[in-house]
């Protein structure tokens, strides 16, 4: 690899890469507003200005060079704290200042704000800029975003995005000099779906999601790694949180999967996980509240018997290992929501527990939900809102399990009336079947975390975790197994969904005792099968190509 | 007295000149086209005309300097997949510049045949001419001696029989002075805002619509045809040491002849101010000039007796740029030209780069406090140090235009300033 | 309201520009400079969609461009729309006071249209003809070595003429 020379460090770097991008790569900082990786590049905040003392053929340059733009060549030597050098991130950066208001006291992007960071790095700690500043108002620009644009620093990260990625440009650059308003024109406002992005690129608050506005001081939030469940695509995400109660998803890069970049339903997705007593679950999103399920049921001809976890499962015990005995007909229901080490230990208990294979889940047909706008160049980001809204769909086909288009397709598969049904998580929770299944089963048996139909008709009750409280895998369409683990906390009384069917099995006196979705993969991992060779450590926190399948 | 030196105003010097397609032809005008296109003297290749400027050592007029030879080496010899452009810069906005109008003006087809020439030399067929939209009855005259062209099939496809086929297309700017700077007027002409773009890539390798482009000035096109007739020598004999031919120069402000005058290269600014300016007006004495447009760093009386090209002018100081030579009386206040410099300028930055951006506005109220009279010593530094930190800092010259200027009218008259100290 | 699309007359002009660029977007000033001569020299509701159509580009596009552009306009100019030189050199020669001298004249502030909408006025940097100070462009033309009493006389016929 060809090398250049930062500071007399040596920096390799890659044939067509610029200066700022090698020593990205190489962790070293190079302070910066307007370049972005997913970005074109427009060197123009000017903050980047590196010293070339040898452009790699013994000769200088006389201008400090914006190592955002500039091509790495062998032998180069740039320096990043010659006096040039730190005397230009100086002035660049105290010109950033001069039209900045400076209310970081009251603003959102307090704490993660490059503006602050780097004047704290690179300012001068002082002011001469004793003039009125230039105010220019906030203003509504989206169905999810709002605009200070007083706050705005001018980098046109936000017009690139809107221009180059969702073609819409509804984010567009007006005016000239210091009169260059970055912002929507007119009353218009955006509605398209990858808004979020546009308040995640901003380096300073100028805009802000509402969903986050004045709600949580950024530097309070704990930052728990995970996937995204609103889709199969299983964009990488993080999920900020702060005493339990989770304020924010945002995007979290991943090359393979979603870039820098995640859709606003792939955001909102928080609203449904914090836990109230009796508020809000899983589900529950606007307009739709359905209580979380605090507490185990055992339900005997429609009076629930309160025993808590332990006289439910004990009661519980006889009937399963009576139908086990009489080889009665048991199946199950899963929905994708499920993760591989749930629906791994559901496939055991009904194999080995009743020697019964049908392990059912809804298909979802899987493809790109939106189409691009005509001549658009770059249409990545449309391909990531996919029409399967379920995160693990091809974990469940990996685990054997058989994909069924809908309810009638089950009736059919069930051939006739079963014992027990098993139902996992809220497959088909809108469809009538959630009301009728008494017809098709005697005892059913319902492992979920949000009060619906299910959970309305089922003879028992088991209330779970969501993904923000376990640990697990997902398979993403790509064939990517992804981790995740908990966020928050869980109620009190809701008991690991892996915990659960570890109980179920143990009641059918089969050897199952896993602490988390951990344990289970190693074991996953440790036979033969799909998963071979994979463990929840090994996945890191950008997954790993499902094995035979990459 | 000295005398002009007339290679591009010949024509025009001349009485009842009638500047249409017949008076340039009867004034021996597209000899060198003949010479080159035709068949008749058996022609020249595109690289020889190239070889011929370039030995002529001209440089280019807008105000860079950079030899227009050279910079016609960059482009690619032989275009098969993208086409070559030659785009002629005519934005011409730089406050004390006026000369490329004059001469588009009363002769336009001067410009068009050096125009053409430049076109041939870079195998380009379809060269535009960036004009500023406030000039549309320049924009009207230039198209109508392109008309003449066309009619006369010196324009259009198998000129002269060479089989080298060309279009001209005139382009209206829309008033922004940034498009002067050239890839900011490649952005224009492409339909955009204009806004300078990050170098690399040059133009010469990703120019109009990402093809190779060369910008010429006008009066540097306009110099071709009598390098072409006359030979690179009989051109490189002209001017001084590494500044060859003859120049244009805007003369305006406080004389009593403001005009275009041509002078050799080299040619003594006093005597320009003095001999073809005619000295300063209302008998009044001279208190300041500013050499080389706007952008250029303010001079003393005492530090003008040089010659006035590139190389000395930038000597002393100043920069040459576009050969606008603004001549100011001893009534003038030089914080009022401060002012006048910095509103312009940060009107007219693209609000691209944040040095220029946020710096202009800055200056522009450090300034407006000393019109106020209420300077002081620290501010008359803050503005020494803010005009310098935009210096060298932007993606094209405009920052340095900006920087320069505002930078001397301090150190060169830092008595002025105090004047306007609050007491 | 005005129909927001060229005449035939316009169209054919169009359509020679689209023939002098390689890319339609490429004709973009030239279109709206049309657009404005058909439209008394500003840019009315609507027309920024039409172009933006008309060369196959996004609106904002076109909304970035003219109001990044000094020339184009969304508010209506008087039918006059005077602009005045007072930058460096024709400032200090006069450009400075006769735009003073206009303002008392006119009754306005640059950037701002006389109320019967005869005039408006705009500062206007460097007019590329900085020999002849001082110098204004009235719509198209552009006037040299102006004189108060000239402006004064143009002024008053302008007005009782009404046009």
């Amino acid at each position: 690899m060809p090398t250049f020379y930062l500071d007399d460090q040596p920096v390799d770097f890659k044939q067509g890469e610029t200066l700022l991008q090698a020593a990205d790569r190489a962790g070293i900082y190079i302070p910066r507003y307007c370049y972005h990786p997913g970005l074109k590049i427009t060197a123009q905040c000017r903050m980047c200005l590196v010293e070339i003392t040898d452009m790699g053929n013994g000769r200088g340059m006389p201008r400090l060079q914006a190592s955002c733009a500039t091509p790495a060549a062998e032998n180069m030597r740039i320096s990043i704290t010659s006096e040039k050098a730190l005397n230009a991130q100086k002035t660049v950066n105290e010109f950033q200042l001069v039209n900045h208001p400076l209310d970081c006291p009251i603003c959102d992007q307090a704490g993660e704000c490059d503006l602050q960071d780097i004047s704290f790095l690179y300012g001068t700690g002082r002011s001469e800029m004793n003039y009125e500043k230039r105010v220019s108002g906030n203003r509504d620009v989206g169905t999810f975003l709002m605009l200070e644009r007083n706050r705005c620093i001018q980098c046109s990260r936000c017009e690139r995005f809107s221009r180059d990625l969702v073609g819409t440009h509804d984010f567009a650059v007006f005016n000239r000099s210091h009169e260059v308003s970055f912002d929507t024109y007119g009353d218009h406002r955006i509605v398209h779906r990858f808004q979020g992005n546009l308040a995640d690129l901003c380096p300073v608050g100028a805009i802000t999601q509402r969903d986050w506005r004045f709600r949580k001081r950024a530097w309070k939030l704990k930052k728990t790694p995970g996937v995204c469940t609103t889709c199969s695509t299983g964009c990488n995400i993080t999920l900020d949180s702060h005493q339990n109660h989770i304020y924010r998803i945002s995007p979290r890069e991943n090359l393979q999967v979603n870039r820098w970049w995640l859709c606003d339903e792939g955001r909102i997705n928080f609203r449904g996980l914090n836990y109230h007593p009796g508020s809000s679950g899983p589900g529950a999103g606007p307009g739709k509240k359905t209580p979380r399920l605090e507490e185990p049921q055992l339900k005997a001809r429609g009076k629930a018997r309160d025993g808590g976890w332990d006289g439910v499962l004990e009661a519980l015990a006889p009937l399963l290992k009576e139908v086990a005995a009489a080889k009665g007909s048991v199946a199950a229901l899963a929905d994708t929501h499920a993760t591989n080490e749930e629906l791994f230990l559901l496939k055991t208990l009904l194999a080995e527990g009743f020697g019964s294979d049908k392990l059912f889940f809804p298909l979802q047909k899987g493809k790109a939900e939106l189409r691009a706008p005509a001549g658009l160049e770059d249409t990545f980001l449309y391909s990531l809102i996919n029409t399967d809204k379920s995160p693990n769909t091809a974990g469940a086909q990996a685990l054997g399990l058989k994909g069924l288009d809908g309810p009638d397709a089950l009736k059919g598969a069930l051939g006739g009336k079963v014992k027990i049904m098993l139902v996992l998580g809220s497959p088909w929770e809108d469809d009538p079947i959630a009301g009728d299944i008494s017809t098709l089963a005697d005892l059913v048996i319902y492992l979920g975390v949000g009060g619906n139909a299910w959970s309305k008709t089922a003879d028992v009750v088991l209330p779970g975790f969501t993904h923000a409280e376990k640990y697990g895998s997902f398979v993403n369409r790509n064939n990517l197994v992804q981790r995740i683990r908990p966020a928050i906390s869980p109620p009190p009384q809701a008991r690991d969904q892996v915990r659960t069917l570890c109980s179920l099995l143990g009641a059918l006196d089969r050897e199952a005792n896993h602490a988390d979705g951990r344990d289970v993969l190693a074991a996953l991992g440790a036979a033969e099968g799909p998963f071979k060779g994979l463990n929840w450590e090994a996945l890191g926190d950008g997954g790993m190509p499902l094995p035979g399948k990459g | 007295m000295a005398q002009e030196k007339l290679l591009l105003l010949k024509n025009i010097r001349t009485k009842g000149y009638a500047a249409d397609l017949a008076a340039y032809r009867a004034a021996g005008g597209y000899k060198a086209l003949e010479k080159v296109l035709g068949k008749s003297q058996g022609g020249m290749t595109p690289a020889q005309v190239t070889e011929a400027v370039k030995a002529s050592g001209l440089r280019g007029r807008g105000g860079a300097g950079f030899p227009c030879g050279l910079k016609w080496t960059f482009m690619p010899a032989d275009p098969k997949d993208k086409p070559n452009y030659l785009i002629c810069n005519g934005d011409e906005s730089e406050p004390g510049t006026f000369k490329d109008h004059y001469l588009l003006m009363n002769d336009p087809h001067l410009f068009l045949e050096g125009m053409i020439l430049g076109c041939y030399a870079l195998s380009c067929h379809h060269g535009y001419i960036y004009i500023r939209g406030e000039s549309m009855y320049l924009i009207h005259r230039v198209r109508k001696a392109i008309d003449e062209l066309y009619a006369e099939k010196l324009l259009g496809s198998n000129i002269l029989g060479s089989g080298f086929d060309l279009d001209l297309t005139v382009h209206p700017g829309a008033g922004a002075y940034i498009c002067g700077e050239e890839t900011a007027l490649l952005d224009s002409l492409e339909g955009k805002r204009g806004q300078p773009r990050f170098k690399p890539p040059f133009p010469a390798q990703a120019g109009f619509n990402g093809c190779p482009t060369t910008v010429n000035n006008v009066e540097t096109l306009a110099n071709v045809p009598f390098i072409i007739n006359n030979g690179p020598e009989a051109f490189a004999k002209l001017g001084t040491e590494g500044n060859s031919g003859t120049q244009l120069v805007s003369i305006s402000g406080h004389v009593q002849k403001p005009g275009v005058y041509e002078v050799e290269m080299g040619h003594n600014l006093k005597s320009l101010i003095e001999d073809f300016g005619g000295g300063v007006r209302g008998g009044l004495k001279l208190k300041a000039i500013i050499p080389g447009g706007a952008s250029s760093p303010i001079m003393r009386p005492e530090s003008i007796d040089i010659p006035y090209d590139f190389d000395s002018v930038m000597k002393a100081g100043s920069m040459r740029g576009s050969g606008a030579l603004m001549v100011f009386d001893e009534d003038t206040s030089i914080i009022e030209l401060a002012n006048r410099t910095i509103r312009f300028f940060n009107h007219e930055s693209c609000g691209q780069c944040t040095p220029c951006r946020e710096g202009t506005f800055w200056l522009k109220n450090l300034i407006r406090d000393f019109v106020d009279n209420a300077g002081s010593e620290e501010l008359m530094q803050r503005v020494d140090r803010v005009a310098g930190s935009i210096l060298g800092n932007t993606i094209c010259a405009f920052g340095d235009a900006a920087g320069a200027p505002m930078q001397a009218f301090g150190r060169v008259f830092p008595e002025e300033f105090r004047k306007h100290f609050l007491r | 309201m005005a129909k927001v699309a060229f005449n035939d007359e316009a169209m054919r002009e169009v359509e020679t520009l689209f023939s002098r660029y390689p890319k339609k977007i490429n004709a973009l000033l030239p279109l709206l400079h049309l657009a404005q001569r058909e439209n008394e020299g500003w840019l009315p509701p609507g027309w920024d969609t039409y172009l933006a159509k008309l060369c196959g580009t996004t609106v904002n596009h076109v909304r970035g461009v003219v109001t990044f552009y000094n020339m184009f306009r969304t508010v209506k100019p008087g039918r006059h729309h005077i602009m005045v030189c007072n930058c460096l050199p024709c400032g200090v020669t006069g450009g400075g006071a006769l735009l003073e001298h206009l303002e008392h004249k006119l009754g306005i502030h640059p950037g701002n249209t006389t109320e019967d909408g005869l005039f408006s006025l705009e500062e206007a940097q460097c007019l590329a003809a900085c020999d002849q100070a001082p110098v204004m462009m009235v719509n198209e033309d552009l006037r040299k070595k102006v004189t108060f009493d000239e402006v004064d006389a143009w002024i008053k016929q302008t007005r009782s003429s009404g046009e």
